[in-house]
C-alpha cells in the first residue's frame, strides 16, 4: 500500500529531522541577525591604513626608503610587504634593529609595507603600515580578487554593504555543505539502516515492489527537503524583514529553488546506499561526490582555465544569485536538476530490482 | 494421489561467485503439512529459503509458489505468505505494536484480532519499544508478525531461537493449530528434537545439496531399530546371516546389530540360544542426522 513506508520514515527519524530543521533555521535565520553589525563595518569610509602616521615611505630613484618612529621596549623590527592592503600573502622584507631601512622599488609597481616590533619578552606588536599608493579600503580589494569570487560563486557585484551580497557569501556559497552533507547522510541510511539492523527480510516478505519501496524512501527526503528549505526560508525572510530590511521574498525563493539541487543529492546518496550496501563505503562515495563537486564549483570560479568544469557540477545550476541580485530564476537549470534526480533515481531502482539481499 | 505442492523447488542453485550456496535442489512441500528443513550451520537452508521469497536471485533452476514463479510473481506469493527470518531486526526505538500495524498494513490488512491474540498467547509486551526487548522477546514479535495476515503458507527460519523451553511448547502447539487450519508450514532448523516433534517431514541439506526428504516415521523405519541381546552362552554369528541385518558387533555375550528388515526372522533365529537381556531401539532423529553426516550423505 502506497504511502506507508513514506510515513514510516518521518515515524522512524521525527527527532533527527526535526533537529536537523531547528539548526539550520537557526543558522539561516540568525545569519541575518549579523548583517547590521557587518554593513555598518563596511559602510565607514577607508581613509588611511592602519599606524600609518608612524611609518613614513619615500621613493626616490626606484628605491624606497622606509622609516619609523622608535618604540623604546623594541629589540627589533619586522617589515613585511605585499600588493594588496589585506596582506594575506605579505613577505619579510626586512629585519633590523634601527628605525629606517632601504628597499628597491621598481617602477609602477604597488607596494604596501607594515612594520612590526618585537619587545624583550618576543613578543610581536604592530606598528604601523606604508604604501606607495593612496591607500584602499583592504576588503574592498579583497572583493575583488579571484579568491573572494569562489564564495559570490563569479559574481563581481556582491558586496557585503547590502544583506543580498552578505547572505550570498555567508549563507548560501556553503548551504550545499551545511544541507546537503547532512542530507546525504540521512538518504543512505534510510536505505543502509534497513540492511545493517537486518530489517530487509521482513519488508521484503510483505507485498511491497523494490520499486515503490525506493520511490516511497526518496519521496519522504524529498518531502523533509521540501519542508527543511521552506521554514529555513520562511524564518530568513522574516530575519531580514526583522532588521528593517525591505523585500525578503527572494532569500526565500532562492532557497526554495535550492530543492532540487538537494533531490540531486538524495537521489546519488540512495544510488551509493544500493549499490555498496554498507553505509560506510555509501556515506564515504556521496560525501566525496559533493565535496569533489563543491571543489571544482569553486575552482571553476577562482582559476579561469577551469571554468569548463562548471556545468558539470550540481551547485552551476542553483542560481541563488540571480534571484537574490537580479530577481530573476533560470527554469531550465532547474528541470535540469529534476531530470538528473530522476535519472539517478530511476538507476537505483534498477540495480535494486534484481539485487541480492544480504542476510 | 497428493494435491499440488504449495512449495514447488527444481533444480536450484545459488552461486557466490565461485561459492557454491545451494546445488541442484528438488524439494516439495505440500499443503497443510508442517515440513522440517534440517542442516547444520551453513549448510544452505537459509539460502533456499531466501531463494524462494525472492530475496536472493536464483543462479540456475526453478522455484514456483502456489503454482507462481518465486521470482515473476513474488508479490503475490508475499501476500500469501508469512516470513520468519533467521535474523530478526525491526525498528528499535518504536513500539512493538506500531510495527506491526505497520507490517499488517504493508500486507494491506486492517483486522488486528490475531495479531492481538498471537500477542496475547505469547505473553509479548505491545507497548514495549523493540530496542529495550530481550532477544527472545524480539523472536516473538518476529513469530507474531509471521503468523498474524493467517496466511496458507509460513517459512519460518530457525523460529525457536532465543526461546525458552515453555514458549518452545507453546509455539509447537501453534504450529499444530495452523496445521490443523490448514496452513502449511515449511521451517528450518538445527534443532532435531523440534523437527521430530512438530513435522511431518523432514529434508535434511548438506553443503549445499539435499540428502534426503521423507516422512520422519518412514525415515527412521528405513534406518532400522538398534537390537542389543545378551546371551548366557557363546553365540553363533552365522545366525544374524539375514537379508536386513547389519552392523553385528559380537562383544562376549554381548551382541548388538541394526535390523532394517526381516525383524521376525532375527526373533526366530536368537530365540534358538538362551537370552538373558533384551533391548530394541529406534533411532532418534538425532542419531539419524548424525549418520547422514558421519556417512557423507549416504543414510541407510
Amino acid at each position: 500500500m502506497w504511502g506507508r513506508t513514506l510515513l514510516m520514515e518521518f515515524r522512524k527519524s521525527w527527532r533527527g529531522f526535526a533537529i536537523f530543521i531547528l539548526v539550520v533555521v537557526i543558522i539561516s535565520a540568525g545569519m541575518a541577525q549579523l548583517f547590521p553589525v557587518i554593513s555598518e563595518a563596511f559602510e565607514e569610509e577607508m581613509e588611511e591604513l592602519e599606524g600609518m602616521e608612524y611609518v613614513h615611505l619615500e621613493v626616490e630613484d626606484e628605491i624606497i626608503h622606509l622609516s619609523w618612529v622608535e618604540v623604546e621596549d623594541a629589540v627589533e623590527y619586522v617589515v613585511i610587504e605585499d600588493r594588496h592592503p589585506y596582506m594575506m600573502m605579505s613577505r619579510e622584507v626586512n629585519r633590523t634593529d634601527m628605525n629606517r631601512t632601504t628597499i628597491p622599488h621598481p617602477e609602477d609597481e604597488v607596494r604596501y609595507f607594515a612594520v612590526k616590533y618585537l619587545t624583550n619578552d618576543s613578543a610581536e606588536m604592530p606598528l604601523g603600515m606604508a604604501s606607495t599608493v593612496e591607500p584602499t579600503d583592504p576588503m574592498e580589494e579583497l572583493m575583488d580578487t579571484a579568491f573572494y569570487r569562489m564564495f559570490t560563486a563569479g559574481r563581481a557585484d556582491v558586496t557585503f554593504e547590502e544583506m543580498e551580497g552578505f547572505m550570498s557569501v555567508e549563507l548560501y556559497s556553503w548551504w550545499i555543505l551545511l544541507v546537503g552533507v547532512y542530507l546525504s547522510y540521512l538518504s543512505v541510511k534510510s536505505i543502509t539502516e534497513d540492511y545493517e539492523e537486518r530489517r530487509m527480510d521482513v519488508i521484503f516478505s510483505t507485498p511491497i515492489p523494490r520499486k515503490q519501496y525506493i520511490l516511497e524512501k526518496f519521496s519522504a527526503l524529498a518531502l523533509f527537503t521540501l519542508i527543511l528549505v521552506s521554514l529555513s526560508g520562511s524564518m530568513l525572510m522574516l530575519s531580514v524583514r526583522a532588521v528593517g530590511e525591505p523585500g525578503g521574498w527572494e532569500f526565500l525563493v532562492s532557497l526554495l529553488i535550492s530543492w532540487p539541487m538537494l533531490m540531486v543529492i538524495i537521489a546519488f546518496s540512495m544510488l551509493f546506499a544500493v549499490v555498496t550496501q554498507s553505509s560506510r563505503k555509501a556515506v564515504g562515495g556521496s560525501f566525496a561526490v559533493i565535496l569533489i563537486q563543491y571543489a571544482l564549483f569553486m575552482a571553476g570560479h577562482m582559476v579561469e582555465s577551469l571554468e569548463p568544469v562548471l556545468p558539470f557540477t550540481i551547485s552551476y545550476y542553483w542560481d541563488y544569485n540571480s534571484v537574490l541580485l537580479d530577481g530573476v530564476v533560470y527554469p531550465l537549470h532547474l528541470l535540469l536538476l529534476v531530470a538528473v534526480a530522476g535519472v539517478s533515481v530511476f538507476l537505483t531502482v534498477f540495480l535494486f530490482q534484481d539485487s541480492d539481499i544480504p542476510a | 494421489m497428493r494435491k499440488k505442492p504449495v512449495i514447488d523447488i527444481r533444480g536450484l542453485s545459488k552461486y557466490y561467485g565461485d561459492v557454491v550456496g545451494i546445488e541442484g535442489l528438488d524439494l516439495k512441500v505440500y499443503p497443510g503439512e508442517i515440513m522440517g528443513f534440517l542442516g547444520p550451520n551453513g549448510a544452505g537452508k537459509t539460502t533456499t529459503i531466501r531463494a524462494c521469497l525472492d530475496l536472493l536471485q536464483k543462479s540456475k533452476g526453478e522455484v514456483k509458489i502456489f503454482g507462481l514463479d518465486s521470482h515473476e510473481d513474488s508479490l503475490e506469493i508475499r501476500r500469501r505468505t508469512g516470513y520468519l527470518p533467521g535474523d530478526f531486526g525491526m525498528y528499535n526505538d518504536l513500539k512493538v505494536k506500531t510495527i506491526l500495524r505497520y507490517l499488517l498494513s504493508q500486507s494491506g490488512l486492517s483486522d488486528e484480532s490475531k495479531m492481538l491474540e498471537l500477542a496475547e498467547r505469547l505473553d509479548l509486551d505491545m507497548d514495549r519499544r523493540y530496542g529495550e526487548l530481550s532477544k527472545g522477546n524480539r523472536q516473538k514479535v518476529g513469530m507474531v508478525q509471521a503468523f498474524m495476515a493467517d496466511q496458507d503458507l509460513i517459512i519460518l527460519d530457525e523460529p525457536t531461537t532465543g526461546l525458552d523451553p515453555l514458549m518452545q511448547q507453546k509455539f509447537y502447539d501453534l504450529l499444530r493449530e495452523e496445521r490443523e487450519n490448514g496452513k502449511t508450514i515449511f521451517m528450518s532448523s538445527h534443532i532435531l528434537a523440534e523437527v521430530e516433534e512438530v513435522c511431518d517431514r523432514v529434508a535434511i541439506i548438506r553443503k549445499g545439496r539435499l540428502q534426503v526428504v521423507e516422512d520422519i516415521s518412514s525415515l527412521k523405519e528405513k534406518m532400522g531399530k538398534k537390537l542389543v541381546v545378551e546371551f548366557d552362552d557363546g553365540v553363533d554369528p552365522e545366525i544374524f546371516k539375514i537379508d536386513g541385518v547389519k552392523d553385528v558387533k559380537i562383544e562376549g555375550r554381548w551382541v548388538t546389530m541394526i535390523v532394517t528388515r526381516n525383524l521376525d526372522q532375527v526373533i526366530k533365529n536368537i530365540s534358538k540360544q538362551n537370552i538373558i537381556n533384551m533391548s530394541l531401539e529406534t533411532f532418534s532423529l538425532d542419531q539419524l542426522f548424525l549418520t547422514y553426516y558421519s556417512s557423507g550423505g549416504s543414510g541407510t
